[in-house]
């Protein structure tokens, strides 16, 4: 009668039962290693660890919560020994349901390994455990005048551990790069149950592979990450944001390279377009001229006084290029307000369209205002809202196709879109995901990036480390057809 | 069918898409007190939007135990949907879904008797009430293994002393006529008329001084607060209609209410309840009447008044504990404060952490007391850090349970009613 519970395409049933649903035997097994209130089957806990932030729910047979490296490393023999799925979860606040049960079996939550283990004001590097929210985390260092840059907009909720496996981005990335840049090392749960620590707490080290890179980004696939070591940063002293409108996002993309070109390196720059706006406004208060058809917000940080006079060059240079209306901030409240609002544009979208594909495509800078108009002109052309704004200081931009499931016609005509805005990107020059990862959402367009030599390399990595195929089955590879 | 048109009737009308207005981003678990105490995505608004789904979708999955358990997890304090970027209505949803459950399941025993002895007239309750003063008395003043037992079975050194006679028992309506004709009536609450009596003194007095004629209607009773938060429509509904009946006349300007979570629900909650029935009308205009203690005294400028006042030597400091029906429900923070502010007895001090919840949620602090305890020793330490001697609140349940918080855990500070505060300075001046 109502909605069935199971969003995804696949027979649930079915791909479960090849795994085998958890016996008696491995059901009590689990319970006598983390004890009745770490692992738990009951069907609220279930439901409520079936899905992330895509809105996709699968039904998982188990939920685990351990709190060492030692109980991921039982786990995860076990799941071996029995051949269960297991699905390493952060905060479950993923765009690509890197964390959904598609296969059932246990999701292994992190949130219990939720310490800062240790922060050094001398290395620069502090020690913490994956279920450490980073928000908290980067208030924390805060208050020894250290930075942790990486700010994805869920970051007053998501884990560290999470973005560590999903190398999340944010908005800062063209000054201060991603999480990538700032994970000095790593102790990983292999998934046959070997406890690996690589790297190190020094910002050079060339001994080896570098396992840790290979760890950082893999989705969850390639190993359970249970402590990482991270680098650190002086705070900026302060910092500014300059908000400005523009009637095209020609001329804000224009105003872009010529910040960059005089020389400011800013924080972040992040380009909204007129679709994305009307809709944030839906539900938050922004105030816009009429004729805007796009938004840019800009950050500079450093020193107080160098911040300012960057401030006041930035608008300056906006104003030139034909913003309509510039407003600089005058305090920490006014930018994080501002910030507050630019994070809310994703989740504001479900008010045109309950459902969405949302896309984090790359492109070189110097093709942002081509692209983002080629992606309008292609939502136009299959009549699907579709959204773009991102972080127009590395190119990043997100697109999102909005559709109602339940109107069938638009749903196929929302795939169409979405497969056209990958194939423009890659046509671009461009990459197919920059901070969200690739999950279940995106596996199809894989090859369309990834050439067939490389993609077979990657799944020799990951038949080596995980011969039986436990560990987040079913994310990444593009599922073979037949 | 009296049932149709209306959303209270039919609480499962516009569930599903109220529900599926969450796209499960997961910001709620950056501001739910539950959710940071507890740990788990059950107790957040995102995951009881998919449990309400799910159980939409198929309600054989669930026990409906399991279910109520879940969704009894929960304090109503609204920061999720207040922090929602897509404006989806969890708090709504649960209070919706326990309607449902409550009418399917029916209550568990204990949520029924809480919610059944709420609902009941004075005439019914103050006897029994009395009956327990009684039995308290002996308990407290005279046994020392049944006071250990009480202590030990409600996990605190410190309970709340029932009052005889009531509030309403011991205090008068006004005898002298308001200023100009001003006339305001009161509404105390439970806890007020049962427990702090003092508190509703002070209230009744401040308005006095203030110049108006205070009428105290002697058939009042519960707010229907508690009721409508375990899901009995029936007994929150008669509630409503008691309340309609008693102050529901034209002699007075304004319900005043003490209590900040009883004005919540009395200014916001009647009319979704009486929504289609033939009392919908009266809801309305009474709601716009009903307001909470300090707004109102703030709005006549008792703050002027006490600035009037000389300079006096200061007793200490006082800071401002947001109740979450009153920042959150009602949206006020700045009137307490301005009030407190123009204190000439004691200076106003901000402190760190000032909205974070106490753990009551009414009933909750009942069904949950594990939950209610490790949400409130964040507040705990805000108070032990904060340098202030007197913590000053506006709704009965913080003012319980902070009481309760300080006692037990021998923090040598005081809690009040800002009434209390209000009314000791007010006094001195009058004299």
């Amino acid at each position: 009668m109502k909605r069935a519970l199971t969003d995804g395409s696949m027979d649930l049933e079915g791909k479960s039962q090849m795994l085998g649903r958890l016996d008696h035997g491995t059901r009590r097994k689990l319970l006598k290693l983390l004890g009745k209130e770490n692992f738990r089957t009951d069907f609220a806990t279930r439901v409520s660890y079936g899905f992330d932030a895509t809105n996709k729910v699968y039904l998982p047979d188990g939920v685990a919560f351990p709190g060492s490296a030692q109980e991921v490393s039982s786990i995860l023999r076990l799941a071996n020994e029995r051949s269960f799925p297991v699905i390493p979860r952060g905060a479950g606040s993923g765009f690509t349901g890197g964390a959904v049960p598609i296969e059932g079996g246990v999701v292994l939550s992190t949130e219990r390994m939720n310490r800062i283990l240790s922060v050094s004001r001398e290395d620069l590097v502090a020690v913490v455990q994956p279920g450490v929210v980073t928000g908290e985390f980067q208030k924390e260092v805060a208050k020894l005048g250290l930075f942790f840059p990486p700010d994805p907009a869920s970051v007053e909720f998501c884990t560290i551990g999470g973005n560590v496996a999903e190398c999340a981005g944010g908005m800062r990335a063209l000054k201060y790069g991603v999480t990538r840049d700032y994970v000095l090392g790593l102790e990983v749960v292999l998934p046959t149950g070997e406890i690996v620590r690589t790297g190190g707490r020094t910002v050079k080290n060339v001994v080896g592979y570098d396992l840790t890179r290979l760890m950082v980004g893999s989705e969850g696939t390639l190993g359970v990450i249970t402590e990482i070591t991270l680098k650190l940063i002086p705070l900026p002293r302060a910092r500014s944001t300059v908000l400005s409108f523009f009637p095209s996002v020609a001329s804000a993309t224009q105003a872009v390279s010529q910040i960059l070109s005089s020389g400011i390196l800013p924080s972040a720059m992040e380009i909204v377009d007129r679709a994305s706006l009307e809709c944030v406004a839906m539900s938050n208060p922004v105030d816009y001229p009429q004729d805007t058809g796009a938004m840019l917000l800009v950050e500079v940080d450093g020193p107080e006084a160098a911040t300012k006079e960057e401030a006041r060059n930035v608008a300056e240079i906006s104003r030139e290029v034909s913003a309509l209306r510039v407003v600089v901030s005058q305090d920490e409240k006014d930018s994080e307000s501002l910030w507050k609002l630019r994070r809310a544009i994703s989740p504001s979208l479900a008010r045109l369209r309950p459902h969405r594909l949302n896309e984090d495509v790359v492109v070189p800078r110097s093709k942002l205002a081509e692209a983002m108009e080629t992606f309008r002109k292609i939502g136009e052309e299959y009549g699907v809202p579709l959204t773009t704004f991102g972080h127009a200081g590395d190119g990043n931009i997100h697109v999102n196709v909005l559709y109602d499931r339940s109107n069938e016609d638009e749903a196929t005509r929302a795939e169409k879109a979405a497969r056209r805005v990958m194939e423009a990107t890659v046509a671009l020059g461009g990459s197919l995901s920059g901070e969200h990862g690739i999950g279940i959402t995106k596996s199809q367009f894989l090859p369309l990036e990834v050439q067939p030599e490389a993609l077979e390399l990657m799944k020799k990595v990951k038949s080596l480390l995980d011969p039986k195929g436990i560990l987040n089955p079913g994310k990444i590879f593009p599922r073979d057809k037949g | 069918m009296r049932e149709k048109g209306s959303t209270s009737r039919n609480p499962l009308e516009g569930l599903e898409e109220l529900v599926s207005r969450c796209v499960k981003c997961g910001r709620c678990r950056s501001v739910c007190p539950v959710f940071q105490a507890v740990g788990r995505e059950p107790s957040v608004a995102r995951g009881k939007m998919a449990l309400i789904e799910a159980a939409l979708g198929n309600p054989m999955a669930f026990s409906s135990e399991e279910l109520e358990g879940a969704l009894s997890l929960c304090l109503l304090c609204g920061r999720c949907t207040q922090n929602c970027p897509n404006g989806a209505k969890a708090k709504e949803a649960v209070e919706r879904a326990r309607i449902l459950l409550a009418r399917h399941g029916g209550l568990p025993l204990f949520k029924r008797s809480v919610s059944k002895v709420a609902s009941l007239d004075r005439k019914r309750r103050d006897p029994l009430v009395r009956s327990l003063a009684g039995l308290q008395k002996i308990i407290l003043d005279h046994g020392g293994f049944q006071r250990g037992l009480l202590f030990k079975l409600t996990d605190s050194k410190w309970v709340p002393k029932i009052q005889t006679p009531f509030f309403l028992d011991r205090s008068r309506d006004s005898v002298t006529d308001g200023i100009g004709g001003r006339t305001v009536a009161l509404f105390v609450g439970c806890s007020i008329h049962y427990l702090a009596p003092h508190v509703g003194e002070a209230a009744l007095r401040l308005l006095e001084t203030l110049g108006f004629r205070v009428r105290i209607p002697r058939e009042q009773g519960c707010c229907g607060l508690v009721s409508k938060a375990m899901g009995d429509l029936a007994r929150a509904r008669s509630l409503a209609e008691r309340f309609i009946e008693t102050f529901g006349r034209d002699e007075w300007e304004a319900i005043v209410v003490p209590c900040a979570s009883c004005a919540f629900h009395l200014s916001r909650g009647l009319v979704p309840l009486l929504e289609g029935t033939g009392l919908e009308h009266s809801a309305r205009s009474i709601s716009l009447k009903t307001v909470e203690m300090s707004s109102f005294l703030a709005e006549v400028g008792l703050q002027e008044i006490l600035k009037a006042h000389p300079e006096r030597e200061r007793l200490g400091l006082v800071t401002y504990h947001d109740p979450c029906h009153m920042s959150v429900g009602l949206g006020k923070r700045k009137e307490p404060r301005a009030l407190l502010e123009a204190l000439s007895r004691y200076s106003y001090r901000e402190m760190e952490g000032a909205d974070l919840c106490c753990g009551m949620g009414g009933s909750f602090r009942i069904f949950h007391p594990r939950v209610s305890r490790t949400i409130s020793r964040k507040k705990l330490s805000a108070i032990e850090e904060s340098q202030a001697d007197v913590i000053a609140t506006t709704c009965m349940g913080c003012w319980l349970q902070l009481n309760e918080m300080v006692q037990t855990r021998h923090v040598r500070k005081s809690v009040v009613h800002l009434a209390e505060l209000l009314w000791d300075e007010l006094k001195q001046e009058s004299e």
